[in-house]
This record gives C-alpha cells, structure tokens and sequence, in this order.
C-alpha cells in the first residue's frame, strides 16, 4: 500500500498544517511516513507546495513522482492546476472551491473550475462556506483535511482523534468548530 | 519508540541526546529550527534542554566564538546556521580547528541546493575539505539523528570541530523516527589554563597542522567501517567451479538526499551495478576502493559540488583504474539547481541501459516541449517559485500511463505567484514614503537603493521596486557608500544613496557599517525597517526586542541610541503607517548631507494584531487602480461589483490588517473603516 499525495495553496492558507495532521494520523496507524515542504521566502503570499507520501513499506525519497501522485489536496482552484504533471492518470483532485486573488493576472476562474472538473476524479468543495457553518472562517483547512479524508488509507476515528489532540490546547469551542469542519468536509467530498 | 520529526527537529533531539549543553546560533531558512526545537524542548521543567544554555547569538561569528569558549571549558556544544551563515562565522572556524576543541564541537550548518531561500548555491562539504574539518552529511531525518551524536563522539576523539550538513530537503523533511535512550552526560571538565594551550601562535599552528592532517587520514580510514558510508550490491568473484556470478561492471556513488532519490529506482539494485553511498569527509577511500573494484564506469549523482566524483576521480589516478567517472565534470550531470526524482531517475536509467521505472521509460520525450526537457536537471519537483509546469506534461504523463480513459484536460496558462509583503506589511508604508518623497524632494537626482536581507529584499517588486541591490548581510550600508563614492569621482555629486536595512540584520552585521560610514564621512542615508522581530526566518527575537530565546526578559537594546552614538547626527524616528509624517521625516533628511538615518518603527503582522479591515466605499471608488498601482498590497484587487458592472476596488477582510495605508493615499477617499 502506497499512497502518494501533493498539498498546494497559497502562503497562509494552512497547507502545512494540513500536511501535519494527515501525516500524524498515518504514523498514529503504524504506517511510515514521508514528507517534504518549502518555508521561508515561499511562504509569504507565493505558491505553496508538499509533498505527502504514505506507505506500509519503505519510502526512500520524501518526494512524489511525476505522474505518480494519488491525490492532489488544494486549498486554491489555480493551485491544484498548477501540480496535474504529478498526478496519476486515475488520480483523485480535491481543492477548495474560493480562488486566492492576490495577483493581477489570476484567470477566468469558470475556466480554471471547468478544467478542475474535467479530471476523471475532481472534488470542488465549497469549503469557505462549510468553515463558516463549522463556526469559523479559519476552519477552511480543517474542511479540507475532511473532504480528502475519504480517499486516505486512514480509519476516520483516527483522523479524528489526532484533530483532536492537535487542538487540545487551543480550548473545547476550538476543537469542537474543528472536528465540526472536518466532518463538513468528509460528507462533502464523498 | 517512534515520533514524526522534521529532520531539524531529529538533529536538535539527536543532540540533546548526545548530552548537548551549550546551543548557540544565529537563524537562516533552512537551519532555524534546530535550535527552536532545542529552546521548546527547554520549558519541558527537567529535560536535559532545561539544564542546557541556549541563545540566539547576533550572528554566526558571536555564536561559533561562544561555543568555542564552552567547548574549550570541556561542554559539547551545538551551534547552527545556514550556509551562508557559515561564511560570517569561517574566521573563527578555521582558526578553532587549529586550536581544537576539549568538549566535542558539532556546527550544524545547512545548504541549501536549488537555491530555494539563499544566496548562493555554496557546498559545506567543499568547505570542510578546504577547513580541514570532518563533515557528516545525512540523506534522512532518520540518520540525521544517529550522525549526530556520531559527530560528537569523532569530535572528542580527535579534539576538533566536526560539520553536520543537512541540506534543505533533509532539514525540512518529516519521517517517523525511532527515538533512543539518552546516551551518558559529563559535566563540562571546566577551563584548563594548560601554559599556551589556548593560544593560537604560529608554533602552535604548524605542530596543530601535522596533527590534523594525521587526523584527517585515520579518519578517512574509519569512515571506511562507519554505518554513514555503504557499499551495496558488492558481490564476491565466483570461485572456480560455482555457476558464474556476473559480476558488476556499473557503479553509482551518491551521497545526501540524492541517495534517497536513487535508491527510489535501484531497490532492487540490478545485478549489473553496485551503489557506493557516501556519508562523511574526509571521504572513506578504501570503501570507495572496493566499490571501484571491478567497474567499468561510474554514475555520481550529488547536489552542489562535484565532491565525491573528484574524490573517486583522484583516487582511480593515484590507483591507476581505467573508470569512466560521470558526473558534473564530465558534463552527464547539471552543475547548479537540486536534483529532483525524474531526472535522477532518467539519468540512472540511461547509464543502466535499461528500464528501471515504467512512468519513465514511457513518457514519449520526443513530443515534450523543449522547456520540459531543459528544466528536468532542475527541480520540477519544486519548481522555482517561476516555473509553471507545462499542461502538455500532465497530458503526456498521463498519456504515457497504461490505464485507459479520456486524456486529463488542458490546463488554462497558469500565472506565476510570486512571494509579497503581507498585506499589513509595515514595509511597505516605509517603501513607499522613501519612493513618494524621492519623487517629490529630490527631482533630478539619482537615487540608488540598497537593500539587505530579510523580508523586505521584496520589496524589489513592482510596483514598488526600492531595492536594486541585496549582496549578503549588512552588506547595504556600505554597499551604499560604494557606490556613492563611484558616483562622485564620475562628478555625480548629488548622488542619493539610501541603504534599507531590518532590526536583526541591523545587529547581525549593519553597526560596523555605520561606524565604516560615519568614520569615513560618507554621504548615506540608513533607512532601518524595525518590525520587532526576525520575520524572513520565523519570528526569533533579536537585541532590540526585550526578549531572549526562551521568552524571558532581556536587555532591550534601542536602535536610535546605538545609531546617535555612533556619532550620526541626523536621525529621524516614525511610524511607517502614518503616511504624511514619514513624508516629511525622509524630505528633511534629503535635503540634509553626510550620514543621516531614519529608522521606521512598525510591527511585523505576525507579532501583532489586526485592527478591523479597511472597505471600499464603491460609491466614491472610481476604479482608478491607483491603490494597487502604488501600494501592490496583497489584500487589495480589482473586481466587478455585479457581473458585467464597472471595476472597483475591492479588499479582502480576511487578509486585511487595517494599517491604513491605502486610505491615506486613495485620493478620492473612498477607503475608510480602519482605526489608525
């Protein structure tokens, strides 16, 4: 079992928290992990991209294959176009629907949906929406880590439990509007 | 038990392991988080890290000279930095070797291939070999944590400083690490005033260079046996009578990450090839040998430096081996940029002559464009912040794969998005009141801006593009007096020089270039960017903050007063967010001459907090742009109203601080609704 997965967005959408809890609950399953990311000049407002790779044998290399990639999970329309070379023909593409426009050029967006859609296995997620009705706009994320979840080799409980952990800290409304997110998103994307 | 570490979370817990007790450093992307984890690591009441001394120095040079004191006094030390980082702290470096060391010395010093967030594309293994220091080079977070206390153990041993050399792609790499009991601690022996021991004259320097170079050979020689160096694939001659083993006539020496990236395609090694892994340098030469052993040709595969192929090159002369080595001499290699996957695998396929990995072998390269063919020695994997991979790859991937199904689509052009300052960012007020008084104030003139390290070299950018030069740190101020000095002696007299530097580059390395400035009577203007903090890095704090490593109260050190003593005379203090104050501040200081300083004070947006967003009245907002135009904020683009109504502006709520800047300058005052 092998499942090789490519996170994108945008500086300061979260995309590397995203990676962390998927990546925890995997070594919460006894499964080996690798995971590679970018931080520093990259993260201020530019393009942001992970590597995920989860497997039950060794990984050598903490990147993905061109071609190769099970999933893409975006938090941006324009960014999960932006990896499709490293996708698997079957591959899964799961992004946020709300474009990030922070630059002047950004494209027709129905035009950047329509091409989403066009792969065999797109999920659009509305996910602004469903953070707000989890209690948060800051849950977006969270919705995400949901709406990839069905598509993961890991058994929901435990995605949830490792939310749950992650936000231990932060207070019983913030991990409530959290594990709230991520249940708006798993039924979203299913 | 086993925890999921990012590979600087592994070297720091390595560390702490090893009995680590003095933990300096200065902060740079890739390293930083070594000594972060070491700090957090300390308000666990009890660990080791709470008994450890641990300090953000003022640069790399502070930090290697007070580690070296500790290490003198008997304490293993730590001390991390980037690679250039190692650059301001070589002096000491190089001089300590001579001197040795009594606690074992570990500097942690990351490169950064690609480049992906530095200056240069410099190789720490190349510099231990021109130091004369040993250095260990991981492939993996996993082994990064076992080297670790390795380096302490050889660093003792042969009473010198040892190089740990994470590169980017192991230092912010996750694995689940298995973590191992603390080895023994010795308390730091104490300093041992040993007549002359501690003192670096030329005697002592000449006898300290026949022992190292004595060192250097037996090291070599147990890197032979140690775990970071690997043969693999070595099989024995067929003895007479047995089937025929075919014995293997390709090697592959690697080293780094770009081992992980081989081993990606060689597990199962064919039997035709046998890998050499190297791990350390002095580089382990009777491995290597053995790994030469029969070979036709050999395949290098590294990042930065040709290092293990000159190595396996020097030593097939002074053997005689008749080897084809290929590598970045030879021209089969890229000389710059990280390795990614695919190339490695297509390199390690053609030298096999055969299929190794199906995805590969099956992409019709013909029809790829000559863009995806010339970018694959790069990084496609992590493109630069530029490349935009073409559509026609995905669909030649894609197409290439056996499973059947329509073609994936064409992807619409996609557009570069490029790294900004955040929206809120105090930088650009400050940017912007430099480039609007300039305009105003100094008609005529040229004007040459010098930037430095930090967030703010962004400000290169457009729309507001105020920095044409960005060398190293510190390197502005004094940038700046060169090139008004040039400008001069060309009858340039009116020459406008502003070097903008941030509060940490200011106490890294900008002071000695005041004093350069104000000694020499220069004509500059200093422009220090104080956010309260160290933002490119991550927030760490610095002299000017109040605070220390680990949150607790510290000696705050004021710019304005070191810049006043330092004997500059004109100096200004504002708030880059008030507009029509910074105005006047800049304009007074252009019409003065010799070495003026103004010094912007504003929070970094993540040490502070919003204040309610600005709005647009799109009643009053006429579309004008000139918001965006002026400010290039992030939080401000350019939307219908209504579909198919007129353009306004629009802000972003989330995004938006409310600093305020685009209402000062919306010249219809169609922004409101932020506090200033």
């Amino acid at each position: 079992m092998k499942t090789d997965i490519i996170l994108a967005g945008v500086g300061g959408q979260g995309v590397l928290s995203i990676a962390a809890i998927i990546a925890q609950a995997a070594v919460k399953e006894g499964l080996i992990v690798r995971q590679s990311e970018v931080h520093g000049m990259a993260q201020r407002g530019g393009a942001v991209l992970a590597h995920l790779r989860i497997s039950d044998t060794t990984i050598y290399s903490d990147l993905v294959p061109r071609g190769m990639a099970d999933m893409i999970i975006s938090m941006e329309p324009l960014e999960s176009l932006r990896y499709t070379a490293w996708l698997a023909p079957q591959g899964t593409l799961v992004t946020a629907a709300e474009p990030f426009i922070n630059i002047p050029n950004y494209p027709e967006l129905s035009e950047i949906i329509k091409t989403i859609k066009a792969f065999p296995a797109a999920h659009v997620v509305e996910a602004a929406a469903l953070a707000k009705e989890a209690g948060s706009q800051r849950s977006v994320n969270m919705v995400m880590v949901g709406a990839s979840s069905p598509f993961l080799p890991i058994k929901e409980g435990t995605m949830e439990e490792t939310i749950a952990a992650m936000f231990a800290s932060k207070g019983a409304e913030i991990g409530e509007t959290n594990q709230k997110a991520f249940r708006l998103g798993r039924n979203a994307a299913k | 038990m086993k925890k999921l570490l990012m590979g600087n979370e592994a070297i720091a817990l390595g560390a702490l392991r090893a009995g680590v007790s003095i933990v300096t450093g200065y902060p740079g992307t890739p390293s930083t988080e070594i000594l972060e984890t070491i700090a957090r690591e300390a308000k666990v009441s009890g660990s080791r890290a709470s008994r450890a001394y641990i300090e953000w120095s003022v640069n790399e040079k502070a930090a290697l000279e007070l580690a070296a004191g500790a290490a003198c006094s008997g304490a293993r030390v730590l001390v991390t930095m980037k690679q250039v980082g190692l650059n301001v702290a070589s002096d000491p470096l190089m001089s300590l070797n001579y001197l040795g060391v009594s606690g074992g010395m570990v500097v942690a010093v990351a490169d950064d291939p690609g480049p992906i967030s530095s200056q240069t594309e410099q190789d720490t293994r190349r510099f231990g070999l021109y130091a004369k220091i040993p250095v260990f080079d991981p492939s993996t977070p996993e082994e990064a944590y076992l080297m670790i206390a390795d380096a302490y153990n050889w660093s003792e041993r042969y009473g010198r400083p040892v190089i740990l050399r994470p590169t980017t792609r192991v230092c912010h790499s996750y694995a689940s690490v298995e973590i191992l009991p603390d080895l023994p601690q010795k308390p730091p022996a104490g300093f041992d005033k040993a007549e002359g021991r501690w003192v670096i004259f030329p005697n002592l320097s000449y006898r300290s260079h026949i022992k190292i170079e004595e060192g250097l050979v037996k090291m070599g020689e147990g890197f032979s046996a140690y775990f970071g160096n690997q043969l693999i694939g070595d099989k024995a001659p067929a003895e007479e009578g047995d089937d025929p083993v075919q014995a293997p006539t390709l090697g592959i020496a690697t080293g780094g990450v770009s081992y992980a990236y081989a081993m990606e395609f060689l597990d199962p090694l064919p039997p035709q090839a046998k890998l050499l892994k190297v791990g350390t340098f002095p580089f382990p030469a009777s491995l290597a040998l053995k790994f030469l052993n029969g070979l036709d040709e050999v395949l290098v595969v590294e990042e930065l430096d040709p290092v293990i192929e000159d190595e396996l090159v020097r030593l097939c002369g002074i053997n005689q081996l008749k080897i084809t080595i290929r590598g970045k001499r030879s021209g089969d290699m890229p000389n710059a940029g990280e390795n990614a996957l695919a190339s490695v695998g297509e390199k390690i396929e053609s030298f096999l002559k055969r299929k190794i990995w199906v995805n590969i072998s099956d992409l019709d390269k013909e029809e790829l464009p000559e863009t995806t063919l010339s970018a694959s020695g790069l990084s496609p994997a992590f493109a630069s912040l530029s490349e935009v991979p073409p559509a026609a790859l995905a669909a030649a991937a894609a197409a290439a794969a056996v499973a059947s199904g329509p073609p994936p689509p064409e992807a619409p052009p996609l557009p570069v998005r490029p790294p900004v300052l955040c929206a809120g960012c105090p930088h650009r007020g400050s940017f912007f009141a430099v480039k609007e008084a300039v305009r105003k104030y100094a008609k005529g003139r040229k004007a040459v801006f010098s930037g430095d390290i930090g967030c703010y070299t962004l400000g290169n950018a457009q729309p507001l593009d105020m920095v044409d030069t960005c060398l190293c740190m510190g390197a502005g101020i004094t940038m700046a007096q060169g090139i008004n000095r040039a400008e001069a002696l060309k009858g340039n007299s009116d020459s406008l020089n502003f070097a903008f530097i941030g509060d940490s580059t200011f106490f890294h390395t900008g002071i000695p270039g005041i004093v350069n400035a104000v000694y020499n009577k220069a004509d500059i203007i200093i422009v220090v960017l104080d956010n309260f903090t160290t933002a490119m890095t991550g927030n760490q704090p610095h002299p000017g903050m109040g605070r220390n490593v680990l949150g607790a109260d510290a000696e705050k050190i004021s710019i304005p007063a070191v810049i006043s003593a330092l004997g500059v005379k004109a100096i200004e203090k504002v708030n880059p967010f008030d507009i029509k104050t910074a105005d006047l501040a800049v304009k007074s200081l252009i019409e003065k001459s010799g070495v003026r300083a103004i010094v912007f004070e504003g929070p970094c947006i993540a040490v502070s907090k919003s204040v309610s967003p600005c709005i647009v009245d799109t009643a009053k907002c006429t579309g004008c742009q000139s918001c965006i135009k002026k400010l290039g904020c992030p939080a401000i683009s350019i939307q219908p109203v209504s579909a198919g109504a007129k353009l306004k502006a629009l802000i972003d709520p989330v995004l938006c601080t409310g600093c305020g800047i685009c209402k000062e300058i919306c010249a219809f005052g169609a922004i409101g609704g932020a506090a200033l």
